[in-house]
Order: structure tokens, then C-alpha cells, then sequence
């Protein structure tokens, strides 16, 4: 039988106080992603220019997005490599749909240009 | 084995790559970069097919914005329960990483189920069809799609959980909370669908999925007799690279909420 040590582990203390410190992150993560959808839900209905709308929603759905793939994706523990192959790929699908977009423009009157 | 050993991290040494990186997690994220991609140029088509044609339908009149925001939160929250599920494997807590994982199912099956009913009430009452118009066929292959990512998803995390059950029936009252957890997931389906059936539709149809699953519920467990038991600590790799799967799942729906549902009603 092996001797008890005075002090714990602290590989084990570490490893698993980092997962419990990730569960007060991932909740506040998850309240901030309700919050920000509730938001969206609302501002549709709101009285105020289409264009700042738009935006705000553009902006908020990024947020979203970003905010599950940097935390609850653990991007911001992993290393650097996973989010360049990631982004990569993103980068791509966003070139991609912004130049169908431009490609398939349509005159004021609606009929393809 | 020595303790330090045996409290160390038992993934640091998959780590022992030339990128640094598990091979596991690497291929999911190029898979997943690659799905981007994909999803890309479903979300372009049908956001086209809107800009040409915008007057074809007026998806405000066929949207229920209320039951696309409920799935948008249901999502959100199983996207929640699947970052803890990883935690709880990667801390070796089993009864925990149980738990989470059949919330993130319950969660799955019940964004899914608002999607077959959004769809059949598309179908059946707003008279929109696959090939009714230009808008229903991109919205219906952009959000099929997505639903079959979703179904996948909740087929893989599903293995993981029949995986994490010990080998023999014996053994099962042994385990801690294994036997409430096993019963609530059995008994949660059929009583959210008498519910349904009471309180919204009284359509059959309700009916028959709880019937269902409390007849599939025991033919799936013994259909996974040859998963059982084979869940050990090293697998937390596997439940972290499907949880990258169902976290990518939720975010294509953040961009389909905002970009196909939210818009219209600017």
C-alpha cells in the first residue's frame, strides 16, 4: 500500500478545478445566448429603421455564433491549430455565399439584372 | 500505478501528436469546416431564390415565429448541456456525464419533434410543399438538412449513452441514480405527448409516438446489449468530438433563425 501524501495530487486538482471553474463559464455563456435570442425575438417587432435592425441582428447572431464555438467548442482552451482549420472552412462559406449573393443581384423592380 | 498515474489527465497522451492535437478532434474539425461549406451553399441558394422571387409567399404568414424561437432556446440550452456533458467526462464523473447527455437528447428529440410539426403544419395548413414554390423547395432542403444533421446527432449522442450502461441488467440498480435516470428517460416522451394531445391537438398521432416509445424504449435496450460497458475514461475524446458536432448543429441554426426565419419580418 502506498504511502498517503501530505499534500493532494495537483495534477488532479488542477485538471478537474479547471472543469469546475468551465461550468460557472458555460452557464453564464448559456444565460448571455437566452438573453441575446430574446433580444432578436424583440427588436423584430420594434418601430425603428429596417437597416439598424439588420445590423443588430447580423451582429447579434454573430455573437451567438462566435460565443458557442470559442467557449462551449473550447476553442479558447484547445490550441491554435483547431480554430485556423475551422476558420479556414468559415472563411471559405462566408467568401462563397457573399459572391452568390453580389452574383445574383436584382434590379428595384425585383426582375434578375 | 501510482497516483499520481492514476488522477492524471488519461487524454494528455492522445495529445502525443505532431500537431499537438488529437487525431479524433482534428478530423472533426476539418469535417466540420468542410460542413460549412455545405450548409454555405444551401443558406446562398435559398436566400437567392428569395431575392428573385420575393413575392412568390409570404413566409410572415407562414411562420410561427413563437415555436421557431422555443426551438432556437430548446437548441441553445441542449448546446448548454452538451459543453457539461464533455466536462463531466473529462472530470470522470459518469453519473453526471449520464445526466447531461440524456438532456442533451431530450432536448434533441424535442427540437426535432417542433420541426416535424412545424413542418406538418406547413403542409397541412398553409399548403406549402416541397415543390409548391421556388421558396418551399430551399426552405424545406435547408431545414431538412439541418434536421438531419440534428437526427444524426442525436443517433450518436444515443450510442454514447447506451455505451455508458454496465454490461448486465444485475448491474444497473447498482450504479447511482442509473435507474431514475433510465425511467425518466422512458416515461418523459410519452407523457410530453399525452400532454400535447390534451392540451393542443387531439390528433391520434400523439398517441401512437407515446405508444411507441414505451414499446421501443425496451427493444432499444436490448438491441444495445453489444454497446454496453464499452464506455471507459479514455472515451471522453469520442463524447467531446460528438459534442463538437452538436455544438456545430446549433450554431447553423443560429444563422438559419436569423437569416431565413428573422428577416422576413423586417
Amino acid at each position: 500500500m502506498s504511502k498517503p501524501t501530505e499534500h493532494p495530487e495537483p495534477s488532479f486538482n488542477t485538471h478537474v478545478l479547471d472543469e469546475h471553474q468551465k461550468y460557472f463559464t458555460f452557464f453564464n455563456v448559456a444565460m448571455a445566448l437566452i438573453l441575446i435570442t430574446a433580444i432578436e425575438l424583440v427588436i423584430v417587432y420594434l418601430p425603428i429603421n429596417i437597416m439598424i435592425v439588420f445590423c443588430a441582428l447580423a451582429i447579434l447572431s454573430m455573437v451567438k455564433f462566435l460565443a458557442v464555438i470559442w467557449w462551449f467548442m473550447h476553442l479558447r482552451w484547445d490550441r491554435a491549430l483547431c480554430t485556423i482549420l475551422f476558420m479556414i472552412g468559415l472563411l471559405v462559406a462566408t467568401g462563397t455565399v457573399t459572391a452568390l449573393l453580389f452574383m445574383f443581384e436584382v434590379d428595384p423592380n425585383g426582375a434578375p439584372m | 500505478m501510482s497516483d499520481l498515474a492514476a488522477h492524471a489527465d488519461p487524454l494528455e497522451e492522445l495529445k502525443q501528436t505532431n500537431t499537438g492535437v488529437e487525431n479524433k478532434k482534428m478530423a472533426m474539425w476539418a469535417f466540420l469546416a468542410s460542413d460549412c461549406m455545405f450548409f454555405g451553399t444551401l443558406i446562398s441558394t435559398h436566400l437567392i431564390y428569395r431575392k428573385i422571387y420575393p413575392t412568390v409567399v409570404d413566409p410572415t404568414q407562414i411562420f410561427s415565429i413563437e415555436l421557431t424561437g422555443f426551438s432556437s432556446f430548446i437548441l441553445l440550452m441542449s448546446s448548454f448541456l452538451m459543453a457539461l456533458t464533455v466536462s463531466s467526462a473529462h472530470k470522470g464523473n459518469l453519473t453526471s456525464m449520464r445526466t447531461f447527455l440524456l438532456g442533451t437528447i431530450l432536448f434533441g428529440g424535442v427540437f426535432l419533434g417542433g420541426q416535424v410539426y412545424e413542418f406538418s403544419h406547413f403542409v397541412h395548413e398553409k399548403g406549402l410543399t416541397l415543390s409548391s414554390s421556388v421558396f418551399g423547395s430551399t426552405f424545406y432542403t435547408l431545414t431538412g438538412t439541418h434536421g438531419i444533421h440534428v437526427a444524426l446527432g442525436v443517433f450518436w449522442l444515443a450510442m454514447w449513452f447506451f455505451a455508458t450502461l454496465p454490461k448486465k441488467f444485475s448491474q444497473f440498480t447498482r450504479e447511482e441514480r442509473l435507474p431514475a435516470q433510465l425511467i425518466t428517460f422512458w416515461v418523459a416522451l410519452p407523457v410530453v405527448m399525452v400532454l400535447v394531445y390534451f392540451i393542443h391537438h387531439h390528433s391520434t398521432a400523439y398517441l401512437l409516438i407515446a405508444a411507441g416509445w414505451l414499446v421501443l424504449f425496451p427493444v432499444l435496450m436490448l438491441v444495445t446489449t453489444p454497446l454496453r460497458g464499452r464506455y471507459s475514461h479514455v472515451n471522453a475524446l469520442d463524447v467531446e468530438t460528438a459534442g463538437l458536432y452538436w455544438h456545430f448543429v446549433d450554431i447553423v441554426w443560429i444563422i438559419i433563425f436569423t437569416a431565413v426565419y428573422l428577416v422576413e419580418y423586417l
